[in-house]
Formats: structure tokens, C-alpha cells, sequence
């Protein structure tokens, strides 16, 4: 019950509603405003004599005496102490209202009750007696607790009452704390409103400690509502019971509009099917390091990717075949070195939207998945005390984080002396390079440039509502490490020498979203970059590949009737580039590996122009509530292959029971049918069309994707997905020995993927979160129309992820992973008396291989652990992680290593236990 | 923090991530092939080339006669790629066949070069395959059975194989097979790199034989001390490990050796250098690094290229060998005959 004076006097004051035979307390702060409230009271029903405390009306008109005061908190109420009903009075059948002044002291304990106007009958006693026992939070004048004197009245009524048993039932009581949901602080002034069996409502605000409490109610059933602005509302049924004191915590949190990041496997209208992730599960995945694209890992159809490799392998795909996006725009790579993070920091996403297959038109160029992460809006919303939010709008935030890998920093806020453009700047670094570089010189390399990588990234936005956005980004990635190796590898000494990598990547990038009528909305994006890769590796290995990539996407949405949306879309990649390779000629791919260190090296200086522009077209038809249906069309070109790829594709979402239909058990839970069919198509990689390295007039890569699941709501927090996938790959680019230095390339090869992915998700709530999925899958490959069919390298055909992580209170929380995944396939080394040949020019042996991928290593297992803690200050916010990744020091067989000859090998191992700790500030 | 001291922590962090043991390369303990020395790394069409074989057996007592086999019978496979010489079938050049010797001359024929794609840009070149193998046993040139899962890009039909006595197949520690590449140009010239000797701790020791001069594998020196100038170092308790003092063990080499890489330039006005390094060899102790830069084709010539050698706890003859490459087909070797004496 704590008003501010400002607000009461502009909302007026008046009487509320009583409850039935409740009580309410008038509340006057120095006999100068009353200010009404609905007041605690005993709930209807309750057998006996009927005492009420009741607000009683305030004589002080605020306007006429203006407060220029402070902020003033009026004392609230904790506990209502009921008055004994005088025995003489009640067999009297006497009645009176009693009027009180009390002080309300610092510690909210009442002293110096007078009556006001004496009623006689033992009514004063009474109410005096009683008031004593009442408690209060303590009246705050500028934030401190000062002793005020307020009036109260007490009502001693027996109009509804019947005579008084001697046994009358215990009365119950509920109570707790409501605590935010992010920081576990205390949220003071939040309305609880308590409905009983009949409607009646009671209502008390939070005090300074988040407390609230409800006495002598009744035993049953009762429903708790809790409504604050920009916050979920809260609601649930209770149960008093006689005698007993039911305790709640309760945590309200941030409406999701505003902490959500979102991972949609499959989104709807235009997708499959849909998966969201939180944000708060991205960043308290266990094993990821709060890392946003690293959390894709742990969903359905994703395999784990060997060692420390930074590899998207979606649905059995080759990682090359899976694109990565950053708002619509291809890029080069999405994680820095060896999947250390992601090139873009989760704290700037908005969303991830995952497309394991089947995605819709509006991409093409690859037939694996898709990944494209949106950057967010900034953030320039302002909070209260210990991030409870306001209404106010233009406020500056930051961040500074660092752990073991990297340090990062994040400021966002408003354009100074604008009304709606908002800016956001970032950058990280990594400083691996400190340890790295001792480390790598005592192992007999020269370090030049340790391993290092930054990113950064800025965004000046205008936003004047959903359907208007116009937004200038900027944001780039660097990856570079050299070094002189100057002890080659004993199995290749073509693996030695100086060794130079560096990718790079910046964009310019304007988005521009706007509704042109209320049916036809722009959707467009332009950008314009610069890309660089360059990698060396002694003298036969040299590549460095600079192009100015020149990007235009635009979409036009037409709703031609309710029921029915058309999208027309581009999807414009073009630019110069420059290529200068050296390099011996790219083998067969079944012939046995050489020595890179005699290879005769090739260069190739090429520039060019490159021009693959794209259109498409889909509808978005629901013909029925039940029923959408969304067929499409796109049409890639391309400058450097000159073959067309024409892709319908084609996906249905059937409710075969909505929520409303109320059928499983009354409950509102809801079964959907989806599925889709598809052609998606890949062109091939430069070095396989250039006529040099490959063979010009090659096709591109051709896919065909079947899916088809449900899903099911189990609880309104629990649902089930299953969805079983099939692709069919043909067309696939592969080579054989040429007559010359080079390989022929060819459309010969192909394969197949058919799989099950389950996921069984326990949706966020204010303490846990978690999900179980399993993909069960199997990819197989053929390198030429007769060759054998084969195992892909990157099959997996388990693939178990269970993990959870649950809030503790007082700012802390606990998450672990645990994965269990079949081991990766191997190609063997032959046994018998011969097992590699010798090359004596290189001084290194050749093994002789055995059938492609036809051993497997030993299951892996994994488990991570996280524990989080926060510090919640009044205006800032002090982090903490300890991520663990491997507790119990699995000993991982992530592949075969051999000795010099082939002759003996042995299991090489995974990662050790990696414990890693973070710290972040942020305000 | 030390050099020593960071070679104990990567071995405790290896021992903890990934690093099983497995027999190394730089230690001499069966039959081995140091390498192929040939008279003309590039050759030109017509001319004969002669190819040395020098193997080494690092048992105190090998087990018997060693057998070997030299033969020549692919020029120009398609991809240069030696695996297609024992798969395609017929020979593409007539067959030059040896047994039991360890220098031959083959004869490269006159119609040896092949005209390149043009968009290659390189000049027309040959490549011819010389495989050989060595046995210690009998060998057999015949069939080779298959197993289960082998896969064979080689010719079952094409390759020899190597029994004891009484007919029982022998394997890796007795039996190599291998080739060694002759790249044929019309001018091109590549010479073999330069050894002149060899050093420890930067001090010059006798030696026991550079290229041709070794003819006979390195026996087990008859030593029961160190002598004068020769080879001389103190046994260690833990017989090996990177925790015994670090003896430097290195090659000499003439930065002759170090040639410009001919066909880089006039192919492609590229200036590279060929590329230069050593692989170190004992019969005992262990080497820290078995392979040593000695010239990177883009920064030249390195400054050290010796290496680190840890010393066993007996003492006791020990074999010392050091063979440097070049990328493009060069060898040069020298081996040393030396003592490791009761410290």
C-alpha cells in the first residue's frame, strides 16, 4: 500500500470497495490526505461476530492543500490484528465504528492509539487493544523511514453475522516474497490481488522487502493475481488451510518483448516448424560459455562437431553446405578460431532463426541449413531501482565482460538530441595470444603474430514503430595468427615452415523495414564489405582470396486477402574479387593422401566480377483456422557456373487440435501436423570450377528435402516435437584422376540423409529450463553412380542432448549439459604386413587406407556443469559464471593417431576438464 | 619460464589431453630406409640416373640377409600420382627391374616429358616412379592377400612381399616399400643439399660417412669408450626423458644447399627458394625434435637447425643419423658412430 502523494492526488482519492465484512483503514498522513486503499479484511464466510477495520474518509482535499512535498511513501499494512468483539456489546446486539489515531513508528510497530471519538460498550478497549497489534511497513519520506501518525477505524458490525459458535474453525493465512525474476531482489510496491471462492477481491501492496501477506483467511481455495507493468502477469491458485501459514516466493519477469532471443528452428508461417530459445537459455547453456551460435549445438539435427572444430553440421550435411547469416547477409564465418565464440557477441543479437531444412525461399545458395542472426535494437529503455522497469525510454547501458578466452565491452543508449534513433557499439578481443605465445615458441615455432582474434560491431537505428525501421550497421571480424614452424611435421614436412592465417570480414549494412499500406510491407537490405582470407603454409601452400561482396536483398509482402499473403523477393550477391593461389592440383578424393612437401605448386592469380542474383516468390495461404500452406518458387543464377537452378519448394502446418478445442482432458493443448518438400541447390566451389584447379561447365549441387512431424503440447509447459527428415542428394560435385595434373570434377557423386529429431522441452519458467533431444540419423554418401555407398563423414547416428539449468534464489543458479553421442567415423589404415608405403623424397610414409569411413570410434559423453551468481545493485548489475566443461574428465577418442609407419596407433584424446570463469558489469 | 621447463608442462599437458605413446620416428630400432639418393633430383630426358638406397637396421643383432628390390615401370601417371602406377593397369614405360642391389641406374627415356594443360603455365615435364622394397627375409614379389577391410588402391598383383624362413609374412619392422619420384625437365636442374658434417653443442665431431661413402649400413660401433674427437655424451638416470640435460645434436649443412626454386620463377616470376630440412636419427636416448627447418622457402636460411638429444642411462655405443631434404626431390646424409659413457 505504498502511494506516492503525487500520484493519489492527480488519480484522486476516494473510497474503494470493502471487502464483504473486511476491513479497511483510512490512512491519513499528518491529518492532511487520506489516502483510500482497499484494505486487508477477513473474507466472506467466516463464521462470527464481524469486526472490520474501515477505511473511513479522509477530510483533506489534496488540491486545496498542494503538497510540494517530497516523495512521501505512506506505512502499509502487514498484519491486520481483528479487535476482540466486546461480549456486553455483542449480546446487546450493539454496533460502532471506532475511530482511531495511531503512530506508525520507524519499525512500523503501532504506539499511542487514542480514540477519537469515544463509543463506550468496551468498543474502545477493544479497537485500542487491537490497533497495538497491528504492524506496518514504516512511512518513507525521502527513502527514509520516518514515525508518522495516521488515522484508523475499526467497525464492529453484526448485520451479516449469526450468532457466535464456540467453535469456530481455525483461520489460515498466505504470504512470501515477490522477487524480480533476473536479479532475485526484492520488488516493493506490486499490487496482490487475492480472489476468493466467491469473486470477493483483497489486495495489499509488496513492501520495501518484497514482502506481502494475507491473515485470517478462510480454509480454500483462493486465486494469487499479480499485475505490473512491463512484466508477465502472474496468476495461480492457492490453498489455505486451517491453522497453517502457506509461504510463496514469486518472481516476476520481464515481458519477453524485451529478453528474448529467439532460435526458430522452423518458423512459422513461412518454415516448418518453430523452436525458441530465451535468452537466458543461450546464455546459461553449460558448456557454450554464454555463447548464442554456440548454443545452436545443443538443439535437435545438430551433430557435434570434432575436437575444437568450429563446424555447423546440420541434419548430416557437410559444414559447407550449412550458411551462416548476419541480418540476411552472407558471411564468411560465424565462429572465431576453432569455435572458440561466435563472431558476433550474444548481447547484440535479437534473434537466431535455424533452419535445419526445408527453409523457405528466401534462401538459397546452399542445401544444408541455415543459421541468420539478427542484430538487436539497442537498448535505450530505463529501469528503476534494481532493474525494475519504468515507462521512460532514453537511457545509456553498458557492458564490460571478460573470461579465460576474451574481454568484451558494449555501450547502447540514444543519439544524443534525437527523439528516435539509438545507437549501440561493441568490440571484443581475445587474449589467448598471452599464453599461446610462450607455449608456441617452446614447441619450436617462431611466433610472428600469436593466435588472435577482435570483433566490433555498430548500429545506428531509427525505430518508429514494428512496420518502420531503418538501421545502419557496421560490424566486422578478424581472425590472424603467423608463425614459423620450425619443426615440421614428421608425417609431412610440407607441414612446417611459416604459417600465416587470417580471415577477415567488415559490412556496411542498411536495413530499411516499413508497412507501405496496411497490406503491403518493404522488407529490404543493401550492404557493401570487404572480405579477406589469406593463408600460408611454407612454400606449396598459399591463398589469398580479397573480394568486395555486394549484397542486395529486398521483399515485398501484399496480403491479397486475409487469408492469403504473397511475397516477392531478390536476392542480389555480386562484387570483384581477386583469388592468388599456390597450390599443388587437389587430389581425387579417393585417391591416398600425398606429401604436400614435394608437390609440384600451381599458381593462379584470377579477378573478376562475380554475379549470382536470385528471385523468388511464395504464398502464404490459410484456407482454413486448421490448415496453411505456403508453396514457393526461387530462381538462382550464377555468373561463374552460367547454370540456372529453378527450387519449388513447398510447406503445410495442419492444427489437428487446436488449443481451444480443449480436447486432450479439457486442457488447452494444441497438435500440430507439419511437413515440407523442397529442391535446394548449391552452386559448386570456386577451386572446382576454375580451369585451372577444376572443370568449367560443372552443375551445381542438388538436394531434395522431405520432412514431416508433430507437435504436441503436453502441459501447457511441456510440448513434444518429432520430426522425421529425408534428403536426397544428387548432382553432388566430385572428381576423378584426370589425364593431366588435375582432377576431372563431375555432378557424379551423391547420398542420402534420413533421420528422426525429438525434442522434449520444458519451456522457461521463473526456475528452470531445460530440454531433452535426441537425433537419431544416418547419412550416407557415393563418390560415382558405381561406387559403394558409404558413410558420410560427419554422420552421427546418436545424438542425445539432455540439459537444464534451475534458479536457487538469491541470485544464484545451476545448469548442466550432458551430451552422448556416437563416436565419428574413421577411415582405418590397413592392417596386414603392409600399411603404408615410403616416400623417400619427403622422408614421411603413405598410409594405405582402408574402406572410407568404415570404423567407428567409441561412444562420446560429455558432461558440463555452469553455476551463475548475480549481484543485483541499485543501479548496476555484478556477474559471475564458472562454466566446467567436461566434469568428470571423460577421456574423448576423437580420432586415430599413428605412429611414423602406420604400423601402430592409438586413440587420440579429447579435452581435458576445462574449467572457465567469467565476470561481467553491466548497467 | 625455461625451455626445459615449458617442454615438462606441454608433456604433462599432452600426457593429460591427447599423447599415447607411440613408437617414434627418430629412433632407430628395426629396419629402416634413411632415403634415396639420386645422382639427378631433376633429370632430363634420356639421361641415366642413378639411385642410392641406404637402409639401417638399429637391432644390435639383425635377423638375417637383407633382401631388396628396385624397379621402374611408371613415367606420366595421370594426376602424377604414384598410386595410379600400380593401378593402371600396364606398365607405361618397359620395366627396369633390380634385386639385392642398393645403387642402380635407371634410364630415363627420351620421349619423357608430357606437354601441360596450358592453364597450368608450367613447362612440359616427366615424372617417372622408381619403387623399391627392402626385406629382412626373403622377398617375394607375387600376390599380396587382402584384408577385410583394405580397399585396395594398390594393385594387389604389383606389390612384393617379405616372409622369414619358414614362410611367415613379415611385417613393418622388417619390410618397407616405397618409391621415389624423378621429375624430368628439359633444363631445370636441381642438386642434392650439401652436408659436410656434424656438430654437438656447436662443436665439429668425427663422423662416420657422408652420401655415397656410406655403402654398408651402420653397424653397432665396437666402442667401450668415447674417443678422442668423435661423439661423446653422459648417461642419464631417466634414460631419455625430457628431464635429462639437453645435449644439442646437429647437421652441418652448406647454405649452398639452399637453391632458388627455378620453376616457381619462370612459371609464375614467384621468387621462392626450396625449402630445406633435417630429420634426426639415434639407435638410442631420444631426440626432441626428429625434424628441423633448415630453409623456409620465403624467410631462408635458419639460424639453428640442431636438435635436442637426451641421453640414455646405459652407457654404450651409440648410432647417430642425420638426413636433410629439399622439396624438390634432394637428399644428403651422414651418420655418426659415438659413445655414451657412466656419467
Amino acid at each position: 500500500m505504498a502511494f506516492h502523494l503525487r500520484r493519489a492526488r492527480r488519480t484522486g482519492v476516494g473510497m474503494l470497495g470493502l471487502a464483504p465484512v473486511g476491513a479497511a483503514a483510512c490512512v491519513f498522513l499528518f491529518g492532511q490526505v487520506c489516502l483510500a486503499q482497499e484494505g486487508l479484511g477477513e473474507p466472506s464466510g467466516v463464521p462470527g461476530p464481524s469486526v472490520a477495520a474501515e477505511k473511513s474518509v479522509g477530510s483533506a482535499d489534496a488540491d486545496s492543500n498542494p503538497v510540494e512535498a517530497p516523495d512521501i511513501i505512506a506505512p502499509q499494512m502487514i498484519h491486520y490484528e481483528p479487535p476482540v468483539y466486546p461480549s456486553e456489546a455483542l449480546a446487546q446486539g450493539l454496533t460502532a465504528e471506532v475511530d482511531l489515531q495511531i503512530t506508525v513508528q520507524e519499525d512500523g510497530s503501532v504506539t499511542d492509539p487514542e480514540v477519537v471519538t469515544p463509543r463506550g460498550h468496551g468498543f474502545d478497549e477493544a479497537a485500542m487493544a487491537a490497533a497495538l497489534q497491528l504492524k506496518f511497513s514504516p512511512a518513507l519520506v525521502e527513502g527514509m523511514p520516518r514515525a508518522v501518525r495516521i488515522g484508523f477505524r475499526y467497525s464492529f458490525t453484526q448485520d451479516e453475522v449469526p450468532a457466535p459458535t464456540p467453535d469456530v474453525p481455525a483461520l489460515g493465512e498466505i504470504g512470501g516474497e515477490l522477487l524480480l525474476s533476473e536479479s532475485e531482489q526484492p520488488f516493493p510496491g506490486a499490487n496482490v490481488v487475492l480472489v476468493d471462492a466467491l469473486g470477493n477481491e483483497y489486495s495489499i501492496t509488496t513492501d520495501q522487502q518484497g514482502r506481502w501477506r494475507f491473515s485470517n483467511l478462510g480454509p480454500g481455495v483462493y486465486r494469487l493475481r499479480i499485475a505490473v507493468e512491463g512484466f508477465e502477469p502472474m496468476e495461480s491458485q492457492e490453498q489455505v488451510v486451517a491453522g497453517e501459514a502457506t509461504e510463496l516466493v514469486l518472481r516476476l519477469r520481464p515481458e519477453t518483448a524485451q529478453d528474448e532471443v529467439v532460435i526458430y528452428g522452423e518458423l512459422p508461417p513461412r518454415e516448418v516448424t518453430r523452436r525458441t530459445l530465451e535468452r537466458r537459455e543461450i546464455q546459461r547453456i553449460p558448456g557454450t560459455n554464454g555463447d548464442a551460435l554456440r548454443s545452436i549445438q545443443s538443439l535437435p539435427g545438430v551433430a557435434r562437431p570434432p575436437g575444437l572444430a568450429g563446424l555447423l553440421i546440420v541434419r548430416g550435411s557437410a559444414p559447407q553446405d550449412t550458411g551462416t547469416f548476419i541480418d540476411g547477409e552472407e558471411v564468411p564465418l560465424i565462429y572465431h578460431f576453432g569455435g572458440l565464440s561466435s563472431v558476433v557477441p550474444t548481447e547484440l543479437l535479437d534473434k537466431i532463426d535455424f533452419y535445419p531444412g526445408n527453409f523457405s525461399v528466401r534462401y538459397g545458395r546452399f542445401r544444408g541449413g541455415i543459421v541468420d542472426a539478427a542484430l538487436r535494437k539497442p537498448d535505450t529503455d530505463c529501469y528503476g531501482d534494481y532493474g525494475a522497469p519504468t515507462n521512460r525510454t532514453g537511457c545509456f547501458h553498458g557492458l564490460v565482460q571478460a573470461d579465460f578466452i576474451d574481454g568484451r565491452v558494449l555501450l547502447q543508449g540514444p543519439v544524443p538530441g534525437t527523439k528516435h534513433w539509438s545507437f549501440a557499439l561493441a568490440g571484443r578481443r581475445s587474449y589467448i595470444d598471452l599464453p599461446l605465445k610462450p607455449i608456441l615458441e617452446a614447441a619450436g615455432a617462431s611466433v610472428t603474430s600469436a593466435p588472435v582474434y577482435w570483433d566490433y560491431q555498430a548500429i545506428v537505428e531509427r525505430n518508429l514503430g514494428p512496420d518502420d525501421k531503418l538501421s545502419f550497421r557496421f560490424f566486422g571480424s578478424d581472425d590472424n595468427l603467423e608463425v614459423l614452424i620450425s619443426d615440421p611435421a614428421a608425417q609431412d614436412p610440407g607441414f612446417g615452415g611459416n604459417v600465416r592465417f587470417g580471415t577477415a570480414f567488415l559490412r556496411g549494412q542498411i536495413l530499411y523495414q516499413k508497412a507501405l499500406t496496411q497490406r503491403t510491407n518493404l522488407d529490404a537490405m543493401v550492404s557493401v564489405g570487404r572480405q579477406v582470407l589469406d593463408f600460408e603454409l611454407g612454400g606449396n601452400l598459399k591463398l589469398q582470396i580479397e573480394t568486395i561482396p555486394i549484397n542486395l536483398r529486398a521483399e515485398i509482402g501484399h496480403f491479397i486477402h486475409r487469408t492469403l499473403k504473397w511475397n516477392l523477393g531478390l536476392d542480389f550477391q555480386t562484387g570483384p574479387f581477386d583469388v592468388y593461389v599456390r597450390a599443388p592440383p587437389i587430389r581425387d578424393e579417393a585417391a591416398p593422401p600425398e606429401s604436400l612437401a614435394n608437390d609440384i605448386a600451381i599458381e593462379r592469380a584470377t579477378s573478376g566480377f562475380s554475379f549470382r542474383p536470385a528471385w523468388y516468390t511464395d504464398l502464404e495461404w490459410q484456407p482454413t483456422q486448421r490448415l496453411r500452406l505456403v508453396p514457393g518458387l526461387r530462381l538462382d543464377a550464377a555468373k561463374d557456373t552460367g547454370n540456372p537452378d529453378l527450387s519449388p519448394r513447398l510447406s503445410a502446418r495442419y492444427a489437428l487440435i487446436l488449443p481451444e478445442d480443449q480436447a486432450w482432458g479439457g486442457q488447452p493443448l494444441g497438435t500440430t501436423l507439419k511437413g515440407g518438400i523442397g529442391k535446394f541447390s548449391q552452386p559448386p566451389q570456386f577451386q572446382e570450377t576454375d580451369e585451372a584447379f577444376g572443370t568449367p561447365g560443372i552443375q551445381s549441387n542438388d538436394s531434395l528435402h522431405y520432412s514431416l512431424g508433430v507437435e504436441q503440447d503436453l502441459t501447457s509447459q511441456i510440448n513434444l516435437s518429432l520430426e522425421g527428415y529425408y534428403k536426397d542428394f544428387y548432382n553432388t560435385v566430385s572428381s576423378t584422376p584426370g589425364q593431366g595434373l588435375t582432377p576431372e570434377y563431375g555432378n557424379d557423386a551423391s547420398g542420402r540423409v534420413i533421420g528422426l529429431e525429438t525434442l522434449l522441452k520444458y519451456n522457461p519458467d521463473d526456475r528452470f529450463f531445460g530440454w531433452i533431444a535426441y537425433t537419431l540419423s544416418q547419412s550416407l554418401a557415393r563418390q560415382c553412380p558405381d561406387c559403394r555407398l558409404e558413410h558420410f563423414a560427419y554422420d552421427q547416428t546418436h545424438n542425445l542432448i539432455a540439459l537444464g539449468s534451475y534458479r536457487l534464489g538469491r541470485g544464484w543458479e545451476f545448469g548442466a549439459r550432458f551430451r552422448l553421442v556416437s563416436g565419428s567415423w574413421q577411415t582405418p589404415v590397413a592392417t596386414g604386413a603392409l600399411s603404408a608405403l615410403y616416400a623417400t623424397d619427403s622422408g614421411t610414409y603413405l598410409p594405405l587406407q582402408g574402406r572410407t569411413n568404415s570404423e567407428r570410434l567409441p561412444l562420446f559423453h560429455q558432461l558440463d556443469v555452469r553455476v551463475d551468481k548475480r549481484w543485483q545493485f541499485r543501479r548496476w548489475r555484478l556477474s559471475c559464471y564458472v562454466d566446467v566443461q567436461n566434469v568428470y574428465n571423460n577421456a574423448a577418442k576423437e580420432g586415430y593417431i599413428y605412429n611414423y609407419n602406420y604400423s601402430q596407433r592409438a586413440y587420440q584424446m579429447g579435452l581435458p576438464i576445462i574449467p572457465s570463469l567469467g565476470l561481467r558489469g553491466e548497467f | 619460464m625455461t625451455r626445459r621447463a615449458l617442454h615438462i608442462l606441454l608433456a604433462v599437458l599432452g600426457g593429460v589431453a591427447c599423447a599415447p605413446e607411440l613408437e617414434p620416428i627418430s629412433e632407430i630400432t628395426t629396419l629402416r630406409v634413411l632415403g634415396v639418393r639420386k645422382s639427378a633430383p631433376f633429370a632430363h630426358p634420356g639421361e641415366s640416373v642413378t639411385l642410392q638406397l641406404r637402409w639401417e637396421d638399429g637391432r644390435a643383432e639383425p635377423p638375417g640377409e637383407v633382401a631388396t628390390f628396385f624397379g621402374f615401370w611408371c613415367l606420366n601417371p595421370p594426376g602424377d600420382s604414384y598410386a595410379q602406377c600400380l593401378t593402371s593397369g600396364q606398365p607405361s614405360t618397359p620395366p627396369q627391374v633390380f634385386f639385392d642391389e642398393e645403387t642402380v641406374t635407371v634410364q630415363i627415356p627420351e620421349d619423357a616429358l608430357r606437354d601441360q594443360q596450358p592453364e597450368l603455365n608450367l613447362p612440359p615435364y616427366g615424372t617417372a616412379f622408381v619403387f623399391f622394397a627392402v626385406c629382412a627375409g626373403k622377398l617375394d614379389v607375387g600376390v599380396l592377400d587382402s584384408t577385410d577391410n583394405f580397399e585396395g588402391v594398390v594393385g594387389q598383383d604389383l606389390l612384393p612381399r617379405c616372409v622369414d624362413e619358414d614362410g611367415t609374412e613379415l611385417g613393418a619392422k622388417d619390410f618397407i616399400v616405397g618409391y621415389s619420384r624423378i621429375l624430368i625437365y628439359e633444363e631445370l636442374r636441381n642438386n642434392n643439399p650439401i652436408v659436410t658434417g656434424f656438430e654437438v653443442e656447436g662443436r665439429a665431431v668425427d663422423i662416420d660417412c657422408i652420401d655415397e661413402k656410406c655403402q654398408e649400413p651402420l653397424a653397432v660401433p665396437e666402442l667401450d669408450d668415447c674417443v678422442e674427437g668423435g661423439l661423446c655424451i653422459d648417461t642419464c638416470d631417466d634414460d631419455g626423458e625430457f628431464t635429462c640435460p639437453e645435449v644439442r645434436l646437429g647437421a652441418v649443412v652448406d647454405e649452398q644447399s639452399a637453391e632458388p626454386d627455378e620453376l616457381a620463377f619462370r612459371s609464375f616470376g614467384t621468387e621462392l627458394e626450396e625449402s630445406l630440412w633435417v630429420s634426426y636419427f639415434v639407435d638410442r636416448g631420444a631426440i626432441s625434435s626428429p625434424l628441423k627447418l633448415i630453409n623456409d622457402s620465403r624467410l631462408g636460411w635458419q639460424a639453428d637447425f640442431a636438435t635436442g638429444f637426451f641421453a640414455p642411462k646405459d652407457a654404450g655405443p651409440l648410432r647417430v643419423w642425420a638426413v636433410v631434404r629439399d622439396s624438390r626431390g634432394g637428399a644428403a646424409w651422414v651418420r655418426v658412430a659415438g659413445y655414451v659413457r657412466e656419467r
